[in-house]
């Protein structure tokens, strides 16, 4: 080989270099930059605080504010999690403490089976049937619980239409859930059994052990699933898109319905007729992979310092 | 039962699946004193040792036959409390294994399950700590995490905390194979001193340490009892060949 | 008295998390459910081999999507496959001390979980917008980018599984860097690796969003690159929204299609890692 090894060798080292440099580099590098560009105009015209703040979204007057967008997608997503995350951890301990041997595969088939569902099957199945049902029964049921409470009353008033905040919500928590569950299921799994031994000799409950050991123990995983499931909700498009109802407006109740960054993008992109209405579609485009990349970013370094820490 | 029998054991066999793993094993533990269980590796010591606590039932597929007498009672017996029984029998393993928590809510774990707080709870702590020989070591840094303990602190950590609820027996999985020599010498002493107040059940592979602290040794081989005695007796004129063999080192 | 209350607290608690997974398994059978009842009953023959109708008129088919989404995804892999892995081939061969490459493998992990929109914002201004009209090539290069930093992270962790000891047995005979790649470590991770191309695929093969704006839609079947054209995932969002009942139904077998081949994808990616791990090394040790 020798002499053409040897170039051979410092060849493929750089190419293989390169496409490294472009997945982590330059591949992101140049969405920004390409959404940067392109929002320019929007920025010209609206600035930055005054854009994420002004809630009108109006084409005809060609005044574009981002708020209702970035509010409707903050909302959906946390209660999203709020929702998913007791289950995917009560999911994971009944997998891993309670299931006998044969349940557990058949539970965790099922998740990996719910995460592979192709989030437009969430989105039609939702439309088409879940929204029906929580609109002829769920939602006007809640109604009649909670209208006699102030707070609560607020919160489920509205023309109960089941395309608005709960539905979609509701969706978005179903689709986090798998993901959730299983890294929190395969943290559980990585606890030394003489730790959880240690416990129970000192007379702990399974449930003791769960809540003292085995969870403090875990926290760095599941707070990293936590957040990563966080960054995946916020961008998801097409289960949003189907149930929140593209209205450009702040919701005041769970009933009513919204709109998210990713819905507008998805519904407007095509129908933007001027180059400052395309421009603020891009400057949305824009604050969600900020946004995203920001909460992700996050939910890394803080997986990656914990581990350190407890190594 | 004899009064100074603190557990009796018998014809306890002992099934892994199908697979019957000990074999009719009769023998006392007498209070107070150190009973070390020796032999080859795979002779069963272990498997035994947790039958003792009940700790094979966090597993699916075992199964006990036989009769193990603690307090006037058959701790197999189906409906026996095993909260109660495993705050009564403790366990420290080879491994250290400090929960991931302030060296002070370590051994005051088994205390907040059993209700104790305030000023009992801090006294009661402070005296495990004493008693393990670590107070000294960690009394200005009781709110720091645990891991921040060398390996022998945090297994004489966890001796704390396993004697910090007063057990009657403490049973001890090759406590001192994962450290140091010096490390291993500070436990040995701890344990010795620990024989007046609780029965302590000692497995180890190192006949040397058996020897050292016990007062009776059991030999297995192959999931039976072989020989149990008098520690001096069982090294110096043992009864039966297979001990004198695995005692001179001829196998295991 | 206190040992009865934390057995009822137990008692409780773990029963709780029981629920918990009868919630899940409730929504699965809901969602499955339906999609196979509603798939099947308008499963038609037709569906593979018509192209659609006239919007309005009843019948027709959706060989259209079908070629079009195939052809699309296809094309996505051959340009995502080699660059994501000559990516994690980097990082897991080369990178491992430098720490600006791992930072790089951190952030290409992060990118795993962007929003799949974004790529279709970003192909709609350098494609698009420059050609002037919807094109099959921008959703397909949306889609690569969204596959590479998923099938370089596989790639990086199967060859990291690969014990150590095997590179320097090669190293103590003399070889390059690259052979030894080559001839050993890729072979040994190879089923992995495997497995995270075909997850790649699954998950590409269900994406929409990116697909909105860039290849859009197309009535017609259409081999052209440079004009739009159909793919499944979009036209059941069309569909779907549409006035049209035979639509709805439509969409529905098509649906089923699509979720039955991610499936087929995702379960032949389980059984290739299952096989992979039956050959006599366990790379169960991380380095």
């Amino acid at each position: 080989m020798g002499k053409r090894g040897h170039y051979l060798e410092i060849i493929i080292k750089n190419f293989l270099g390169f496409w490294a440099l472009f997945s982590g580099f330059l591949f992101p590098f140049i969405i920004f930059l390409i959404l940067f560009y392109e929002s320019r105009l929007a920025i010209k015209n609206f600035g930055i605080v005054k854009f994420l703040t002004t809630s009108t979204w109006d084409p005809v007057s060609q005044t574009f504010g981002g708020l209702t967008m970035i509010v409707g997608t903050l909302i959906s997503t946390f209660i999203a999690v709020l929702i998913a995350a007791p289950v995917a951890i009560g999911i994971a301990i009944f997998i891993t403490e309670l299931a006998p041997s044969w349940l557990k595969g058949v539970i965790t088939s099922a998740i990996e089976l719910l995460a592979a569902i192709p989030s437009i099957i969430y989105g039609m199945w939702g439309f088409l049937i879940l929204a029906n049902f929580m609109r002829s029964y769920v939602e006007p049921f809640l109604q009649k619980i909670f209208s006699p409470f102030p707070l609560l009353g607020k919160l489920f008033s509205g023309p109960p239409t089941g395309i608005d905040v709960f539905t979609t919500s509701l969706v978005l928590s179903i689709m986090i859930i798998p993901f959730m569950a299983s890294v929190v299921k395969d943290s559980f799994n990585l606890v030394p059994s003489v730790m959880k031994e240690s416990a129970y000799s000192l007379g702990a409950t399974k449930w003791e052990v769960i809540k003292d050991v085995v969870i403090p123990y875990t926290i760095s995983g599941i707070t990293g699933g936590l957040v990563l499931s966080t960054g995946r909700a916020l961008g998801e498009t097409m289960a949003v898109t189907f149930l929140a109802g593209n209205v450009a407006q702040i919701p005041s109740s769970l009933f009513y319905p919204f709109t998210t960054i990713t819905v507008a993008l998805a519904n407007q992109f095509t129908e933007a007729d001027t180059p400052l209405y395309l421009s603020s579609l891009f400057y949305l485009s824009l604050i969600l992979f900020v946004l995203s990349f920001i909460i992700l970013s996050f939910a890394k370094i803080m997986v990656l310092r914990l581990q350190k820490r407890w190594k | 039962m004899k009064k100074n029998i603190e557990i009796e054991v018998k014809n306890l066999n002992f099934y892994y699946g199908e697979k019957l793993v000990l074999k009719n094993i009769n023998l006392s533990i007498y209070r107070n004193k150190i009973t070390a269980l020796i032999g080859p590796s795979g002779c069963g010591k272990t498997t035994f040792l947790r039958c003792l606590n009940r700790m094979h039932d966090l597993y699916v597929g075992n199964r006990y036959e036989g009769e193990i007498i603690f307090e006037g009672k058959n701790i197999l017996d189906k409906n026996v409390d095993l909260i109660s029984l495993r705050a009564k029998i403790g366990m420290v393993f080879q491994k250290p294994t400090p929960f991931p928590m302030s060296i002070f809510d370590n051994v005051a774990y088994g205390l907040r399950l059993k209700g104790i707080k305030g000023s009992e709870l801090k006294e009661r702590v402070e005296k495990a700590l004493i008693d393990a020989a670590l107070w000294d070591e960690v009394k200005d840094k009781l709110r720091e995490s645990a891991f921040s303990l060398s390996g022998g602190q945090q297994q004489r950590l966890c001796i704390a905390r396993a004697i910090a609820v007063e057990p009657k027996v403490l049973l001890f999985d090759e406590p001192t194979s994962a450290l140091d020599p010096i490390s291993t010498s500070k436990i040995e002493e701890l344990i010795v001193k620990l024989k007046s107040k609780i029965t302590i059940v000692i497995v180890t592979h190192n006949m040397q340490q058996a020897a050292r602290i016990s007062d009776y040794t059991a030999f297995m081989y192959l999931g039976e009892l072989i020989e149990i005695g008098p520690t001096e007796k069982v090294f110096t004129t043992p009864e039966k060949k297979l001990t004198e063999d695995y005692i001179t080192g001829r196998f295991g | 008295m206190r040992i009865y209350r934390r057995k009822v607290i137990n008692g409780v608690m773990l029963f709780i998390s029981f629920l918990t997974a009868l919630y899940g398994l409730f929504w699965l059978f809901w969602i499955l459910g339906t999609l196979f009842v509603n798939g099947f009953r308008y499963l038609t023959l037709d569906l593979f081999l018509q192209d659609p109708t006239p919007p309005g008129i009843e019948g027709g088919g959706l060989r259209h999507a079908f070629v079009g989404h195939i052809i699309i995804t296809s094309l996505a892999t051959l340009i995502g496959i080699p660059i994501g892995v000559c990516a994690g081939i980097y990082y897991a061969e080369y990178g491992r001390n430098s720490k600006f490459f791992m930072a790089l493998k951190n952030i290409t992990d992060i990118m795993v979980s962007t929003p799949s929109i974004i790529m279709g914002a970003v192909m709609y201004a350098l494609m698009v917008v420059p050609f002037k009209q919807f094109n099959a090539l921008s959703g397909i290069l949306a889609l690569a980018l969204l596959m590479v930093p998923v099938i370089s992270v596989t790639t990086y962790e199967m060859l990291d599984l690969v014990p150590h000891t095997l590179r320097e047995a090669a190293y103590a005979l003399g070889a390059y860097k690259w052979q030894i790649i080559k001839d050993v470590t890729l072979r040994a991770a190879k089923f992995g690796i495997l497995t995270g191309i075909l997850l790649g695929v699954a998950r590409i093969s269900g994406e929409t969003a990116p697909l909105l704006f860039t290849s859009f839609n197309n009535a017609y079947l259409s081999f052209d690159l440079f004009k739009p054209m159909a793919t499944l995932t979009v036209t059941v969002f069309n569909y779907i929204m549409g006035p049209y009942d035979y639509w709805h139904k439509q969409a529905w077998a098509a649906a089923l299609f699509l979720t039955l081949l991610v499936l087929v994808l995702s379960l032949l990616a389980k059984a290739l890692l299952y096989f992979g791990t039956l050959n006599p090394f366990k790379w169960k040790e991380k380095r």
